[in-house]
């Protein structure tokens, strides 16, 4: 799998993100990085503990990071609970948490799937 | 300087994000990150200096960007560093938000490379300009910085104002000051006052009543009505005041500064129609300096609230100015000053909550040099302020009576606990002839001090004298021990100007106690004095508040979870966080200081101090036991200490070292300004350090010996001056003993080492000695690089030495590979 597909596969915008930071090498790095970014996770804990304003902060950087890399899929479902964390319509927000999770995942897993094929490859 | 990287620091909540912009600015910048506000502004109180540029995010933990703008208003970072925010939220509301709280720019996500270089450069470019022009006011301003600091030195004399109003009446008199002058230059030229004038007169009206320490407090601070003679007595301080200023030595007279604070200081009190005092002076006989003051001062306690009376709101207090109820002034200057009524009113405002109002428009050069001027005068009245709060904290949190006194004019000033202990005011005017004070100390005593004084040189200041005080209105004597240094307004006087020093109660019982075991009890209790400490307490809600003051006074301070080298901090509702970070991580260090003053402060439940070293930069932690809800922390207060103050030694910085904690701090050498041997033992020794150097001055004895000492101390002070010239300000020179120095280097690439030695040994061979150009000075030099311990390395360095010296004026070096 390449960077191209992984890109098709968890619902990005290769063809945005390479305009923009043009290199490969660059693009693949954050990519992998993304696996060990931590928005997620408080996102998931924010929630569990009913902390909205934490969660707020969470799901913005969680949209931040995937606007940066043209995840759009997950920067779609980020983007809108942010929205609503944001107006106040917070059980509304929550409720939107299957669909970041899914998505989430689903980047995850394309992720980890390039990743394993690099190694393959050497 | 242009091959130098510009330093950026990021500030962003994710760190794909930093690291993102890292990818994108790494290679032309340097670049520093911060997850979150509270690190930033911890960045940016440690070294603001050495920023250019910040990039900042909105949303963040702890502290958000909108915070951190705010924080560089209030501190003036952002007239250097610009401004670039970064968020994915540009809606126009915190766009807008952003601009007024002067960020310069603005990228938004998701971060386009090209884009981002491009604001980045821009800006830098921008801000260059601004730079530039600051340089150019830069000369002038230094000019005008050198009559602020002997406006310092004579109103620091003054610890505190008596009257408690005083501080922001001295701010708020310069500001009015200022207002009606520029008013009043605009207005007409009948009065041809410069821009200099201008600012020379609003820095003078701060010492406008300097004569009121010559009041007794009852007066001065009474509640009530005075009486006739009271009033009599009251009038008194202008002329007190002029007089103060006429008794300074005669070439700080001719300094223009002092020659119009005489004319404000006395005759603020003149009036227009010659109903005024002390001279009765008419219209313009009065100088217009003093006029303006006059009024200024009038306003500004219409306005204030007073023991005696309540404030006036500013509509009223106009009013009755105008409607003369105040005495007569000059008609222009009531024109000016109801013509800049509104312009008053929020300015004082403005005083009263942050005192400076920083418009950043780069487009008008003219508004930005004058604000640069005004800015200037503000920051020594800050800086003023600062010290005496420092040194006020400290000598009222001491239990040990301090004093300081000064010779012209002859003021004594006792903290509160002396004065409190020993019966006395906390200032007395002309000690000498206070019957209070000589019934005090005895004259015996006084008269032994004062020779001792008399006696001390500036390269031995230290008195120390065993005295014995009356206890109370027994007949009782308690010993104490008086510590005191002489100290020097410049190293040329044959005199010295003033004392410090403090009084340090000898526990008989204590003495007398041989048992060991009491002994050691009362060393656990104490501190090193020998005085028990009284540590402080708080609950959690009060430390916030504690922490408002005390970052007033300290450039950081914060609590230490030491156990778990942790930094904690309250908010005001007493709920703890521990930072994310290690306690020593903002020294930019991976592991535990060697020296930790906090640990020791922890064990001890006492205080200790110690210097730290980042870059060119010095800072003086003073870590103080404290407990919170019955928790145990270390209060650490940091102090950057400004470059002149330690290394070429201002007496008036180590006085405050000396007040703060005598034993630890005596760490220069007086007659070379290096450190000393005691700085060595105690701070150098055992520190981990990448090369030394042992110095010795060629042929030295012969000198001493054929030339008289103090040819032989010329020599030395210039040899040291030589050798500080050659070194960083990271790097320390000791005088070992005698002729002998020891240079340390905590980190030095090997090749510039050497030629860092050559070069100190160069700076000495080319000295010359004026009146004896016979004598050549040279040194030999022993050098070891290699990581080490200082006290193993220095031997060796030693040796090398030794043998350098076979050749004289000739540096030896060996290198020890990296296997400490």
């Amino acid at each position: 799998m390449d960077l191209k597909e992984c890109y098709a596969k968890l619902g990005g915008d290769y063809e945005e993100v390479a305009s923009r930071l043009r290199s490969e090498r660059i693009i693949r790095k954050f990519v992998l990085k993304f696996l060990d970014d931590k928005s997620y996770q408080l996102l998931v804990d924010s929630l569990e503990n009913h902390n909205n304003e934490e969660a707020l902060r969470a799901a913005h950087t969680l949209k931040g990071v995937c606007q940066n890399l043209s995840f759009t899929r997950l920067y779609e479902s980020s983007s809108q609970m942010n929205n609503l964390f944001k107006e106040g319509r917070n059980d509304e927000a929550a409720a939107i948490m299957p669909q970041v999770t899914s998505d989430y995942m689903a980047t995850c897993e394309a992720i980890k799937e390039l990743q394993l094929s690099e190694e393959a490859n050497g | 300087m242009g091959n130098q990287k510009q330093k950026i620091l990021i500030v962003d909540d994710s760190e794909m994000n930093r690291d993102l912009l890292v990818d994108m600015l790494g290679d032309e910048y340097e670049v520093v990150e911060a997850e979150n506000g509270l690190q930033a502004v911890a960045i940016l109180q440690q070294r603001a200096a050495e920023f250019t540029l910040l990039l900042l995010d909105i949303m963040m933990p702890e502290m958000d960007g909108f915070e951190v703008l705010a924080y560089m208003n209030k501190y003036h970072w952002n007239e250097n560093i610009a401004v670039i925010m970064i968020s994915a939220d540009n809606t126009p509301t915190y766009i807008k938000h952003a601009y007024d709280l002067g960020a310069f720019d603005y990228i938004s996500r998701p971060f386009d490379p090209t884009v981002v270089h491009q604001r980045v450069s821009n800006t830098l470019m921008a801000y260059a300009k601004q730079r530039q022009l600051a340089n150019i006011v830069a000369e002038k301003i230094y000019e005008q910085e050198k009559s602020n600091k002997l406006m310092i030195s004579i109103l620091s004399h003054i610890v505190e104002f008596r009257n408690g109003e005083s501080g922001l009446h001295v701010l708020h008199i310069n500001t009015i000051t200022e207002l009606l002058l520029k008013h009043l230059v605009q207005k007409t030229d009948q009065y041809p006052l410069t821009k200099a004038d201008i600012t020379l007169i609003s820095n003078a009206s701060s010492l406008h009543d300097i004569g009121k320490i010559s009041i007794p407090s009852e007066i001065l601070n009474k509640p009530g009505r005075f009486t006739e003679e009271e009033f009599q007595i009251m009038k008194g301080h202008s002329m007190a005041g002029a007089d103060m200023l006429h008794n300074l030595p005669y070439t700080q007279q001719e300094d223009p500064l002092v020659k119009t604070a005489y004319e404000i200081c006395r005759w603020h009190h003149e009036r227009y129609d010659g109903g005024g005092y002390p001279d009765g002076l008419k219209g313009d006989e009065i100088p217009i300096s003093a006029q303006i003051v006059a009024l200024a001062d009038v306003y500004d306690a219409l306005t204030s609230e007073r023991c005696y009376k309540k404030a006036h709101p500013h509509k009223q207090a106009i009013e009755m100015i105008l409607g003369g109820q105040c005495g007569t002034f000059n008609p222009l200057l009531m024109e000016c000053l109801r013509e800049i009524e509104s312009t008053l009113e929020r300015e004082m405002k403005a005083t009263a909550l942050i005192g400076y109002d920083d418009s950043k428009n780069i487009q008008n050069i003219s508004e930005q040099l004058h604000d640069y001027k005004l800015f200037s005068s503000e920051r020594t009245l800050n800086l003023l302020s600062y010290e005496q709060q420092r040194v006020q904290f400290l000598t009222e949190m001491s239990n040990d009576i301090i004093f300081s006194y000064n010779d012209s004019p002859a003021v004594l000033t006792l903290n509160k606990y002396g004065a409190k202990r020993l019966g006395l005011e906390e200032c007395i005017v002309e000690p000498m002839r206070n019957d209070a004070f000589l019934a005090c100390f005895g004259k015996n005593n006084i008269e032994k001090l004062l020779n001792k004084v008399e006696k001390a040189k500036q390269d031995m200041p230290y008195i120390r004298l065993d005295i014995k005080i009356p206890e109370d209105a027994e007949e009782d004597f308690v010993w104490y021990q008086c510590w005191c240094k002489a100290i020097w307004a410049s190293d040329t006087d044959e005199k010295c100007t003033g004392v410090v020093g403090k009084l340090i109660e000898v526990d008989e019982r204590q003495l007398s106690a041989s048992k060991e075991g009491m002994l050691n009890n009362a060393l656990k209790k104490s501190n090193h004095f020998g005085t028990e400490f009284p540590y402080y307490t708080f609950t959690a809600k009060e430390v916030w508040h504690a922490f408002q003051y005390l970052e007033m006074v300290f450039d950081t301070v914060r609590l230490v979870d030491v156990v778990n080298h942790r930094q904690v901090s309250f908010n005001s509702e007493g709920h703890k966080t521990a930072l994310p970070y290690q306690c020593y991580s903002i020294w930019d260090k991976n592991k535990p200081c060697q020296n930790c003053v906090s640990a020791k402060a922890l064990e001890t439940k006492g205080k200790f101090s110690k210097f730290e070293f980042i870059d060119d930069r010095t800072y003086h932690i003073l870590a103080m036991y404290v407990e919170v809800d019955n928790e145990p922390y270390s209060l650490e207060m940091v102090t950057k200490t400004v470059d002149e103050t330690l290394i070429e030694g201002s007496n008036r910085q180590l006085s405050f070292l000396l007040m703060s904690d005598y034993s630890n701090q005596l760490y220069v050498d007086a007659l070379t300004n290096t450190y000393n041997r005691r700085y060595y033992e105690e701070q150098l020794k055992d520190l981990e350090i990448q090369a030394i150097a042992v110095i010795d001055a060629d042929s030295f004895k012969y000198i001493n010996d054929h030339y008289g000492h103090q040819v032989g101390d010329i020599a030395l002070k210039k040899i040291a001056k030589a050798l500080t010239s050659c070194v960083r300000k990271t790097d320390a020179i000791v005088r070992y003993g005698g002729d002998e120095f020891a240079v340390v280097f905590p980190q030095i690439p090997e090749e510039a080492f050497g030629k860092r030695l050559e070069s100190m040994r160069d700076a000495v061979y080319q000295l010359v000695m004026e009146d004896y150009p016979e004598i050549h000075l040279s040194v030999s030099i022993g050098g070891v690089y290699g990581k080490g311990k200082t006290t193993d390395l220095f031997p060796k360095a030693d040796t090398l030495m030794y043998q350098a010296k076979q050749i004289k004026n000739k540096v030896v070096i060996t290198s020890e590979g990296n296997d400490a």
